[in-house]
């Protein structure tokens, strides 16, 4: 079974909560995030905030891991892309190599942190962390072969996702695995155009 | 690394390619010149430039290990990954690049060695150089014009340090030396031409932006290329020999400076900007 992140814009609020639940289970420094939320192209005729919420794509040509001198990137069999840290010995590339600047660099430890899916919870059929602490289901954890979504409100089949949006690079850089359902387009209401009484 | 200087990666490097430029040329010539070779002054300038190559690149290595988060054990893992990896190789050639260097010095060195040595360090700089050509995530590194610059750069201070012993002996030796005449009027000529090379790759390459720009212009191309046409009629050229490597060291420096910390990620649009 292949595993990807999907985030559905329409759903999300930017409110963080699976930024903190992720730093919250691996106690990461504070400058280390696996995962991050900012707010995405503002479309001038629709004036809402998008958020995007991005971790590891868990490429199928991870760049990560065709740059790491010491083998220290492995990819599973579900495509999950995971980074050993006893191998790492923090020269950086990958935080070069990755187009989305997944891999992060801490100066303290000298090491590289990476989003890995948190695939010891998923061995034990539990949702990633980012997943069950997004409170309003925006996060899934999609099943490629089946389309199956599942996120913290429940499970279900995902609507017209995407593999890519303009905000970033081009898919053909790693192949990256992440989907993305976009926000639909909301009504605006001109109280001008009809002005009451 | 990227938006950063990496000055402790830079500045070891910039040594290890001028030790790497030297030998090159060094070895060039001697496979390339009998006379050179067999000279008495050919075989002092050959032990001079291979001693001083050696220690060099010995402690560049030493220091460039200090850009790694974990430097203990690098050596021994940087090899794990060999078919895939760019840098693994770099490490690897680096590596038989100073082991020939110091087999060259201590077997006083053939034409086999001086192969080796020729090939290893060639090969160290130009896989260090597709590192960054191959890496599509950094538009500024993806290309050809990366492998220009490393290129440029090793034979430029190289032909520099060569010259500096050449000229050496230039200055002792007084009137025609034959061999070593020779060998000083190739280096001149490669020094201008590829300061000349460096400011169209700079410029072509897309680097000719930051503040870090107009001081390399300046340091390591203008008054350089100035100090060279000088020279040619200088009687004593050591003077000029060492204001030319001093400036071109300080040149490359800022110019791989300016290669790292200029670069950015592929763009990403909008305000959405992840970085």
């Amino acid at each position: 079974m292949k595993r990807k992140f999907i985030h559905n814009l329409d759903k999300c609020v930017g409110c963080n909560a699976c930024v903190t639940s992720c730093k919250n289970e691996y106690q990461t420094p504070a400058t280390i995030n696996y995962r991050q939320v900012f707010p995405a192209n503002e479309d001038p005729n629709n004036p809402e905030r998008n958020f995007i919420s991005f971790a590891c794509s868990h490429c199928e040509n991870p760049a990560c891991m065709t740059n790491c001198p010491t083998s220290a990137y492995t990819k599973r069999a579900d495509g999950v892309v995971i980074h050993e840290i006893a191998s790492c010995i923090g020269c950086k590339l990958c935080t070069v190599a990755c187009p989305y600047g997944s891999p992060t660099y801490s100066p303290v430890t000298g090491k590289v942190y990476k989003c890995q899916m948190c695939y010891q919870k998923v061995d034990n059929k539990e949702l990633p962390s980012c997943v069950s602490g997004c409170p309003v289901g925006a996060l899934g954890m999609m099943d490629i072969d089946s389309g199956l979504v599942q996120t913290s409100l429940g499970e279900g089949k995902a609507a017209q996702a995407v593999d890519s949006l303009p905000e970033l690079p081009s898919n053909s850089i790693t192949n990256p695995q992440h989907r993305f359902i976009k926000r639909k387009p909301a009504k605006q209401v001109r109280y001008d155009a009809n002005p009451v009484g | 690394m990227v938006g950063n200087a990496e000055l402790t990666l830079v500045i070891p490097t910039i040594f290890l390619h001028m030790s790497i430029g030297a030998t090159f040329l060094l070895a060039f010539m001697k496979l390339t010149s009998p006379d050179f070779g067999v000279s008495s002054e050919g075989v002092m300038v050959e032990k001079q430039v291979v001693f001083f190559s050696m220690i060099i690149a010995g402690l560049s290595m030493l220091a460039a290990l200090t850009h790694l988060g974990h430097p203990l054990g690098a050596w021994t893992m940087a090899f794990k990954n060999l078919p895939a990896s760019w840098l693994g190789w770099e490490s690897l050639f680096y590596l038989l690049f100073l082991v020939s260097l110091v087999a060259y010095y201590l077997t006083g060195g053939g034409a086999l060695n001086a192969l080796v040595m020729m090939t290893t360090g060639g090969l160290a700089v130009l896989t260090g150089a597709m590192i960054y050509s191959n890496m599509a995530s950094v538009p500024a590194w993806a290309g050809p014009a990366t492998i220009a610059t490393f290129v440029i750069t090793f034979l430029l201070l190289g032909a520099a340090f060569l010259s500096l012993f050449l000229a050496g002996r230039l200055a002792d030796g007084g009137g025609s030396m034959g061999p070593i005449t020779q060998a000083f009027g190739m280096t001149s000529k490669l020094i201008i031409l590829l300061i000349i090379g460096a400011l169209v790759v700079t410029v072509m390459g897309g680097n000719a932006s930051g503040e870090m720009f107009l001081p390399r212009l300046v340091l390591g191309i203008a008054i350089p290329l100035v100090i060279a046409f000088l020279a040619m009629s200088a009687e004593n050229k050591v003077p000029h020999v060492i204001g030319i490597l001093v400036l071109l060291v300080v040149g490359e420096i800022l110019g791989r400076a300016m290669f790292y910390a200029t670069a950015s990620l592929a763009p990403m649009g909008g305000n959405g900007a992840l970085y």
